[in-house]
């Protein structure tokens, strides 16, 4: 061979190609583009300076012209390989099954892997979709308001109804605006009987606001929603159809505070703005609906054709001024604050959503490695096998073809189970969200979202398998023969095994520690000292209709009988009554002071009992006799304070026999402090941070409308049967009086619901992400073990002892494991933020959390190292040499 | 064998219309075979509306050729100097190439005589 003389600039050009061309265009074109290069190269010496120029500026273009098109022609042609599945792909994918069918351990967990992946992936993009991106069911939804007053300071207010009416008056920016308030429950009379139901005012314009119509019926009209209007109501679908027996509404009325409400409409299914009601009753036909300074309603409005929400808020910031240029301290509104519904209505849970979405997208990103590990798996071990295909003249899209029908057919019933576990959880979760997440209604399975399950999952499938595939496909044809572990081939493929461990750890280390903060978090709050027994309390709650108790005395007189007969039964052990129940310690809360001294202002809690309350719930009492002199009206009025309520009034002196005031309407030195009882408080709340007074209920009858008792049942009673008994002797008392009767456990649990429900996902995707990479770990060791078996026997034979090899070989295994502990605590550190939300007296980066999480992992890992390893000491000697021999 | 003649030889006709660039190749090869360098500077130099960049072109152009069998690579001529290259490789086109340029070249004709320019053409000369 005759060595061509070089020209200058030659090594630059072949710099070039080398970089720009694929391997294997360079592989068949490379010498001759040389050639060409060096012959137009000395031709453009020959033609001078410029020449030359000309020639490296046509060079170069033509580099950047062919380099791109050559890299799309070599994809496409490798993809076309693929595509084709050979002439033949159902035998194609039937082969691959056959393979996996000999060896289903991996690939059944890889099935199950992306299953579970793509199932969390699914159901959170469903709720995320249903939640946030769809519209809300109303017309033209984003032309809906919500508008709320705000003082000077910021603080945000209800809008008061005066207010309400002057915005309405002269505001132009609004098509429409309504006012709603917020849902009471009442005792209603159905025509089947009485009925516990919640029921809400709508002011005029209420259906057009919202822009909906009707199932059924019409809406409110003008002359309905204005003072002293006829008594009619719209309904609820679900209420309608439940209740109302989905009667005809002609003739249909509700008796509600003893008036009788014709049925106008039934609102269509799934209607609900912001609580549920049951119930709408025009808002404006009531006489009083308070001062200019009393917030009491939503206010809603339909932002008017050609107008803009900047529009809208510089318009009602200037009625806003107006306003409080005339009523002054009458007013809080300062300001308007006006924001899009669907915005206010997911104001909170956009927070909680972004953190599921990080949990399921770190499953599936753990399901997808896990694929493509075992994919890796399946053709390392093959990888002589593939390199005599090669020889035989396989071309590379075969074999990049093979695995990914193995993919294939792994990511189809993946897929296929996914879809059914995400369309479960999706039913599950519409069952048990209502009420805790917004819209959990609306919430659905549709095609779009199964379709892009689908499309990711495949998608997932082939990245996780054209990685590997493309590996394993390299021609290293000679090395694999020989079976050599120390080819740079192999090398590499270990590297990427142990990249793809190391990352799946990480991922799952961040949902551990994750799901150990909510852990602790929910323990901590599940073992506070409430300061009360309510284990195996019924809690009830009763409104007195007015048409049939008017006054105080009439409702006292029934509390009194209610009281007695729920103590005359055998199954009851106590009984009490209390205005507001311990689970709702920031209800009806006002100031205290120590009478003369205002300064001294605290927040305090307000609480008509009857003596019965702290015997049934078990609170300490340290008070002389308390009760109520009913003769002695107008003198001094007994009353008890909290532990925590005292502590702060008088922290020296004994409390009792101090005046106490308050901003509860009694006169100052009217409540005189007859003792101390144990305070109350929810689980969230630090102790004694808010406190409370008690008073004698009788000592304010007009107060005692909507009450709740409580009964302990004797010893052994369960809290059904007690249930039964309750309801029994109240309907003794007055069978029209509708109840509700609960356990008051559950009742605590309610508030814990949203916190549960958050652990119950994110502890479910934990524990699947750590099996997952137990058993990538587990797959790493035993696939090592198997490689090394040669190694090992070598080792044995030259007398390493069984437990050396052992630790030798699990701590191979366990390398990738910790450097992706390492990465995964610094993930999760800098993820913590977004689960502050969450926790309940636990930091971020509480400390339990962030060992127990590694430490568990870690457990799990070596388990899973120390498996195979012990295969591989057992190894005997000969055997392993004669395999290679 | 010549070039798959016998039998189902493929109509040099399904070819057409070759792109200006290619056809500029097949000209350039019509005398004889030369180097691949040549090819271009020929090309390049018969036809101002076709411009040859480099080697990448050059390559993606020959392989085209090569694929339909219209050229292919033959034993560099005994004339070819001294001393040269022998990475360098020679083109010669096939009887198939043969037939499908002079194909070209008379549809071109006929393009031009139908719409009368090519005798117009002559006469502003």
């Amino acid at each position: 061979m005759i060595e061509p003389r070089r020209v200058s600039g030659e090594r630059l050009y072949r710099f070039l190609v080398a970089c720009a061309y694929p391997a294997r265009f360079r592989r068949r074109g490379g010498p001759e583009l040389m050639a060409v290069f060096r012959q137009g190269r000395r031709a453009a010496d020959a033609r001078g300076p410029g020449a030359v120029a000309t020639f490296w500026l046509r060079t170069l273009a033509d580099l950047a012209c062919t380099a791109p098109r050559e890299w799309a022609d070599s994809a496409a042609a490798l993809g076309r390989g693929v595509m084709l599945l050979g002439r033949d792909p159902v035998r194609e994918l039937g082969l691959a099954a056959w393979r996996l069918g000999r060896a289903p351990g991996h690939a059944v967990l890889a099935v199950l892997t992306l299953a579970v992946g793509l199932a969390s992936m699914v159901t959170v993009y469903s709720v995320v979709r249903g939640v946030l991106l769809q519209p809300l069911a109303f017309e033209e939804p984003g032309r809906i308001v919500r508008l709320r007053e705000a003082d000077g300071e910021g603080r945000l207010y209800w809008p008061s109804y005066p207010n309400f009416v002057d915005w309405r008056e002269r505001s132009r920016a609004l098509g429409a605006i309504t006012a709603l308030e917020y849902p009471r429950v009442r005792p209603v009379r159905l025509p089947g009987g009485a009925a516990r139901v919640s029921v809400a005012g709508a002011g005029r314009d209420f259906l057009r606001t919202l822009g909906v119509r009707p199932a059924r019926g019409r809406g409110f009209t003008g002359d309905e929603n204005r003072p002293g209007g006829p008594p009619v109501a719209m309904v609820d679908h679900g209420f309608w159809r439940d209740r109302l027996g989905a009667a005809p509404l002609e003739g249909l009325t509700l008796g509600i505070d003893g008036e009788s409400f014709d049925v106008v409409a039934v609102l269509p299914r799934g209607f609900r703005v912001f609580d549920a009601v049951e119930v709408w009753t025009p808002l404006e036909r009531r006489k009083d609906l308070g001062q200019r300074g009393s917030h009491g309603y939503h206010v809603l409005g339909r932002l008017a054709g050609g107008h803009s929400l900047d529009d809208l808020r510089r318009e009602m910031n200037a009625i806003a001024s107006a306003l409080k240029e005339i009523h002054g301290a009458d007013t809080q509104a300062a300001a308007v604050l006006t924001t899009r519904l669907r915005d206010d209505l997911v104001e909170g849970v956009e927070r909680p959503l972004a953190l599921l979405l990080v949990a399921a997208a770190l499953v599936f990103g753990v399901a997808c490695l896990n694929l493509a590990t075992t994919v890796l798996a399946r053709g390392m071990a093959r990888s002589r096998e593939l390199a005599v295909r090669l020889a035989l003249g396989a071309r590379r899209a075969d074999l990049v073809r093979h695995l990914l029908a193995e993919t294939g057919v792994m990511a189809l019933p993946g897929a296929v189970v996914g879809s059914l576990l995400a369309a479960a959880a999706l039913a599950y979760l519409r069952r048990v969200a209502v009420g805790l997440l917004p819209r959990a209604q609306e919430v659905s399975l549709d095609a779009s979202a199964l379709l892009t399950g689908l499309v990711l999952s495949l998608l997932a499938a082939l990245v996780a398998g054209t990685v590997p595939a493309l590996v394993l496909a390299r021609r290293d044809v000679a090395g694999r023969l020989r079976g050599r572990d120390g080819t740079d081939d192999t090398r590499r493929q270990r590297r990427l095994w142990n990249g793809f461990l190391a990352a799946q750890v990480a991922l799952t280390v961040v949902l551990v520690v994750g799901s150990g903060l909510l852990l602790r978090s929910l323990w901590t709050a599940l073992s506070v000292d409430l300061g009360y027994r309510p284990e195996g309390v019924v809690a009830v709650d009763v409104t007195l209709p007015e048409y049939l108790y008017p006054d105080g005395p009439s409702m006292t007189g029934c509390w009194g009988r209610a009281l007695e007969e729920l103590r005359s039964r055998p199954d009851v052990a106590a009984a009490g009554l209390v205005n507001v129940l311990p689970t709702e310690t920031q209800a009806l809360i006002g100031m205290a002071w120590p009478a003369g001294d205002q300064d001294n202002r605290v927040w305090a809690g307000w609480r008509m009992v009857d003596p019965g309350f702290f015997a049934t719930l078990e609170i300490p009492v340290n008070a002389g006799d308390w009760g109520l002199r009913l003769d002695g009206r107008g003198g001094p009025v007994p009353a008890l304070v909290s532990e925590g309520l005292a502590d702060r009034l008088w922290p020296k002196d004994d409390p009792r026999g101090e005046s106490l005031g308050n901003s509860f309407g009694w006169r100052e030195g009217r409540l005189r402090v007859a003792g101390e009882v144990g305070e109350v408080r929810e689980w969230w709340q630090d102790p004694g941070w808010l406190g409370a007074m008690y008073v004698d209920y009788r000592a304010a009858p007009e107060a005692t409308r909507t009450m709740h008792l409580v009964v302990r049942g004797g010893a052994g009673l369960d809290v059904g049967s007690l249930a039964a008994t309750v309801r029994g002797a109240l309907e003794e008392v007055d069978p029209e009086v509708p109840v509700t009767v609960g356990s008051l456990q559950e009742r605590i649990g309610e508030g814990l619901a949203d916190r549960r429900l958050a652990l119950a996902v994110l502890l479910g995707f934990a524990l699947a992400a750590l099996l997952l990479a137990a058993v990538a770990v587990y797959g790493a060791v035993s696939y090592t073990v198997a490689r090394r078996t040669r190694e090992v026997g070598i080792r044995r034979a030259l007398g390493a002892r069984p437990g050396q090899v052992r630790r030798r070989v699990a701590l191979g295994g366990l390398l990738p494991v910790t450097a992706g502990l390492a990465v995964g605590l610094l993930a999760a550190l800098g993820l913590g933020p977004l689960l502050s939300a969450y926790l309940f007296e636990v930091a971020p980066e509480d400390p339990a959390a962030f060992l127990a999480a590694p430490l568990l992992l870690l457990l799990a890992a070596t388990l899973a190292a120390w498996l195979p390893a012990r295969r591989a000491a057992r190894v005997d000697p000969l055997e392993a040499l004669r395999l290679d021999g | 064998m010549s070039d798959g003649q016998a039998g189902s030889s493929p109509d040099p006709h399904d070819y057409l219309p070759v792109r200006p660039t290619a056809f500029a190749v097949l000209l350039a090869l019509m005398e004889a075979p030369r180097a691949g360098f040549e090819v271009m500077e020929r090309a390049n130099a018969a036809d101002p509306g076709v411009r040859i960049l480099g080697p990448g072109s050059l390559y993606r152009i020959l392989r085209e050729l090569r694929r339909q069998e219209l050229v292919r690579r033959v034993e560099a001529p005994d004339d070819a100097p001294a001393g040269a290259d022998d990475r360098v490789q020679h083109y010669g086109l096939t009887e198939l190439g043969r037939a499908v340029t002079r194909a070209e070249a008379e549809r071109l004709g006929r393009a031009l005589a139908a719409a009368g320019l090519a005798s117009e053409g002559r006469g502003d000369r």
